[in-house]
């Protein structure tokens, strides 16, 4: 019976009118975005993103617009010890549902996210061993072994601080955090309505109420911002975007992120242990026409793992394809291009990976090597990966998903044993540089380590980084100072504004 | 006519003990570990590490023998309780009875559209028959059946909502959300519905009670109201509940063009992130209705026509 109760109270509600919340004052911004909340809000999942994104939780460090490290909740944090920060919090600040914001609402909710089942990579039992409250408005965080990046770690999604009345049994994000937007009611996997947070102990926002609209079709994405619908869509595909320039009332904004796509190769497996194979292969590639051709050019050709602007990031050039070099250097391995048969595997879930691998296929053809290519999505790929069933493959990766520093993204890629090293390339001394490099005292020092390690693994080919794609979104004209965030942390902020 | 029911009921019961079995196994029939898909949907595309996965499928009761994990999910099934998503961690059968909400109420509309179209389509191509209005509605209904969803969708959100600006593109808001998504999906069963019509209503036309009906003075049209109408129904009925429970399992690919939140959008989800209880519970209603529809339709139509019971 309560089931019954359940599908006629869905129906009834699927068929109301919305008309009295699309009747609120002030100015009021429809976004479209493909990537809904989907683990309950949990604070460990990437859920967490969808809330920074959205102005509502906020950390005890954060972002700036270069990508440094500026004050968040905290007004202020030092090194009090190897292993202990502590962080003096802002007084100025309230939980959106009037709890006060004080040290031990900031000990409570970062617990709670070191004590999940499945905590986060960026702040867990691995990272931070113990928070406490110091005085009312002082915490400090012990780490398990000194650790410079702790500053880091605190600005990530899953560090943000919700009141203690919203940790229960499941999450309640709707009016339980800081930021400068609150979250209103959400119909799960349709729908987020938020409203401006008039008690915000900063800047207040400009925009009264946005709608979140979930749409994972990118046509129809792109076909509620020409209808009107919406005034901002998240991620167009390229094929769109030309459509989309040619109207003068739409702004189509392509900014550089620091995805890479990458070219594995199963280090274990011959003749792919052999360096001058793996940058005879670097040479027989084309980076700059698949960035043209698969991208249209919203694409940069790839010269190591660290996209453009990044502080770490090599100078070098992207390697220029040399059929002579390379076949140069098959010979130089000992290597007959007629008896090589590549293996190569690659996954589906991200659309643009099989057509950069078709390109590939056909250069490396020109090389004279023979090339099996096989598609499937990642569930059916992974375990070939894992078990080192591939000669070459592709991964996309974000060295900076969960803090602006690579040395994660370094560890787990290139680490011996790391989670994600399915090429299975391990050398103590990568791991040792890369160890000195994440623990220097100054960001200069660290900077330093992380841009030997990349240039090595360009050199070497230890990998072969194919390009890092553009994040392109698109707006109404009526929409101002909008900027994509590389990092993607923020989308909404107080500056926002429409005509 | 009793004992056929009950016949019928106990197929029906021993049906959904071995869908309950198949809907149980499905999960994990296909590639890859469900602890590293599961937290790769929760994490986005970055994993994990080994003591992550053991806590996870210890916390999912995923170390357990199948046998056990399948007898305590049956259990639980039969008390009502399909368990909570592994994603969300939201009970599935709240997910599930709202999605089905939605596939319902795009199903009804879209077999009602169609129905109501198809009779009197069906009808005047039959008592027409040969001639140019038989030709086009032939050749309409053929068309129809070859459009594909993916084309027509786009076009009709083109037009509507971009051009005419008169309908929403995409979403679930209100009533006029359902307009675009109703008529894509009505338009394959229109054109079914339509042939068969057109072919039941010739039968109907040359058959003896129809001519004795004529001979009596009635007119075409009072004929078949009065005598045609419930026997050229009867095939039309049998179709409309295959429709109904087809478009009950949703539509993946008109439900993530229109963004509804159907039962289509709802599974499709639930296999990429390879939310066990999500796919079990929804495998289970699903095939459970269509059993139960498929069922009440056969005792409906024995009682319409018992030459068919004989028959059987």
């Amino acid at each position: 019976m309560k089931k019954m109760a359940l599908v006629s109270a869905s129906l009834l509600a699927l068929l109301a009118l919305p008309t009295a919340q699309a009747m609120a004052e002030g100015k009021h911004l429809t976004v479209v975005h493909y990537s809904p909340p989907r683990a309950g809000w949990a604070m460990e999942s990437i859920d967490a993103y969808v809330m920074t994104r959205f102005g509502c939780i906020e950390t005890l460090t954060k972002y700036d617009g270069d990508n440094r490290l500026v004050p968040g909740l905290a007004e202020s944090w030092s090194q009090t010890g190897d292993m202990t920060w502590d962080f003096k919090l802002r007084q100025n600040v309230k939980f959106q549902d009037g709890a006060p914001f004080n040290a031990d609402a900031v000990v409570a909710a970062l617990n709670h996210v070191l004590t999940v089942p499945t905590p986060s990579r960026s702040i867990g039992p691995k990272t931070v061993s113990k928070v406490e409250a110091l005085d009312p408005f002082t915490i400090r965080i012990t780490t398990p072994k000194p650790s410079q990046l702790l500053p880091y770690r605190m600005a990530a999604p899953s560090a943000g601080i919700l009141s203690p009345a919203a940790y229960g049994k499941t999450i309640n994000v709707f009016g339980t955090c800081t930021g400068p937007f609150r979250f209103a009611s959400e119909v799960p996997k349709q729908s987020l309505a938020i409203v401006r947070n008039d008690d915000y102990w900063g800047d207040k926002a400009k925009l009264a109420k946005v709608d979140v609209r979930w749409v994972i079709d990118a046509g129809t994405r792109v076909a509620q911002l020409r209808s009107g619908e919406a005034e901002l869509v998240m991620e167009v595909p390229v094929a769109l975007a030309y459509g989309l320039n040619a109207d003068k009332s739409k702004v189509v904004a392509a900014v550089p992120i620091p995805r890479i796509q990458t070219m594995i190769f199963n280090h274990q497996r011959k003749p792919f242990d052999n360096p001058l194979v793996r940058r005879a292969i670097q040479s027989a590639l084309d980076v700059t026409a698949i960035s043209e051709g698969v991208y249209e050019g919203y694409a940069e050709p790839a010269s190591g793992p660290f996209a453009p602007g990044q502080p770490w990031r090599p100078d070098l050039k992207p390697v220029a394809q040399d059929l002579d070099k390379a076949k140069a250097l098959l010979a130089e391995a000992g290597v007959d291009p007629a008896t090589l048969k590549i293996d190569m595997p690659v996954y589906n879930d991200r659309p643009d990976l099989p057509d950069i691998a078709l390109v590939i296929q056909q250069q490396l053809q020109a090389l004279g090597l023979t090339v099996n290519l096989r598609v499937a999505n990642y569930a059916g790929i992974e375990p070939d990966l894992i078990d080192g069933k591939f000669d070459i493959s592709f991964l996309s990766r974000n060295p900076l998903t969960d803090m602006a520093d690579p040395s994660a993204y370094l560890a787990s890629d290139y680490g011996c044993g790391g989670s994600q090293n399915f090429s299975k390339f391990c050398d103590k001394a990568f791991d040792e540089a890369l160890a000195v490099a994440s623990n220097a005292a100054t960001e200069q020092e660290r900077y330093a380590g992380y841009e030997k390690l990349g240039r090595r693994l360009e050199e070497e080919a230890i990998a072969v980084f194919v390009v890092h794609p553009k994040q392109i979104d698109a707006h109404s004209t009526k929409l101002k100072n909008f900027k994509t965030d590389p990092l993607g942390y923020k989308l909404l902020t107080t500056e926002m504004d429409i005509e | 006519m009793l004992n056929f029911i009950a016949k019928r009921f106990v197929m029906l019961i021993l049906t959904l003990v071995v869908v309950s079995v198949l809907a149980f196994l499905i999960p994990y029939v296909g590639d890859g570990d469900p602890v590293r898909i599961i937290l790769r949907s929760r994490m986005a595309d970055e994993v994990t590490d080994p003591a992550m996965i053991a806590a996870l499928t210890r916390e999912l009761g995923l170390d357990r023998p199948l046998s056990e994990q399948y007898l305590g999910w049956l259990w639980r099934v039969l008390q009502g309780d399909f368990g909570l998503s592994f994603t969300t961690r939201t009970p599935v059968d709240v997910m599930f009875l709202h999605a089905l909400g939605v596939s319902l109420l795009l199903a009804l509309g879209a077999l009602a559209v169609a129905f109501l179209l198809a009779i009197p389509l069906g009808t005047a191509a039959a008592v027409k028959r040969g001639r140019a209005f038989d030709h086009a509605t032939s050749f309409f209904t053929q068309a129809l059946v070859a459009i594909p969803e993916y084309w027509i969708a786009p076009i009709l959100i083109l037009v509507f909502a971009i051009y005419l600006g008169v309908l929403p593109s995409a979403g679930w808001h209100d009533w006029s959300s359902m307009i675009l998504p109703v008529i894509v999906l009505s338009l394959r069963p229109l054109a079914y519905f339509t042939q068969v019509a057109r072919a039941s209503m010739i039968d109907v036309l040359n058959a003896p009670y129809m001519m004795a009906a004529r001979a009596r003075g009635l007119g075409v049209s009072a004929s078949l109201l009065a005598h045609g109408l419930r026997n050229a129904m009867l095939p039309i009925m049998t179709l409309f509940s295959l429709w109904l429970t087809s478009l009950l399992g949703g539509s993946i690919v008109v439900e993530a063009i229109f963004a509804a939140p159907g039962m289509g959008w709802l599974l499709y989800d639930a296999v990429l992130n390879n939310d066990v209880p999500l796919i079990q519970g929804s495998i289970v209603v699903i095939v459970a209705l269509a059993v139960i529809i498929n069922t009440l339709t056969d005792i409906v139509y024995v009682m319409l026509n018992p030459a068919v019971k004989l028959m059987s």
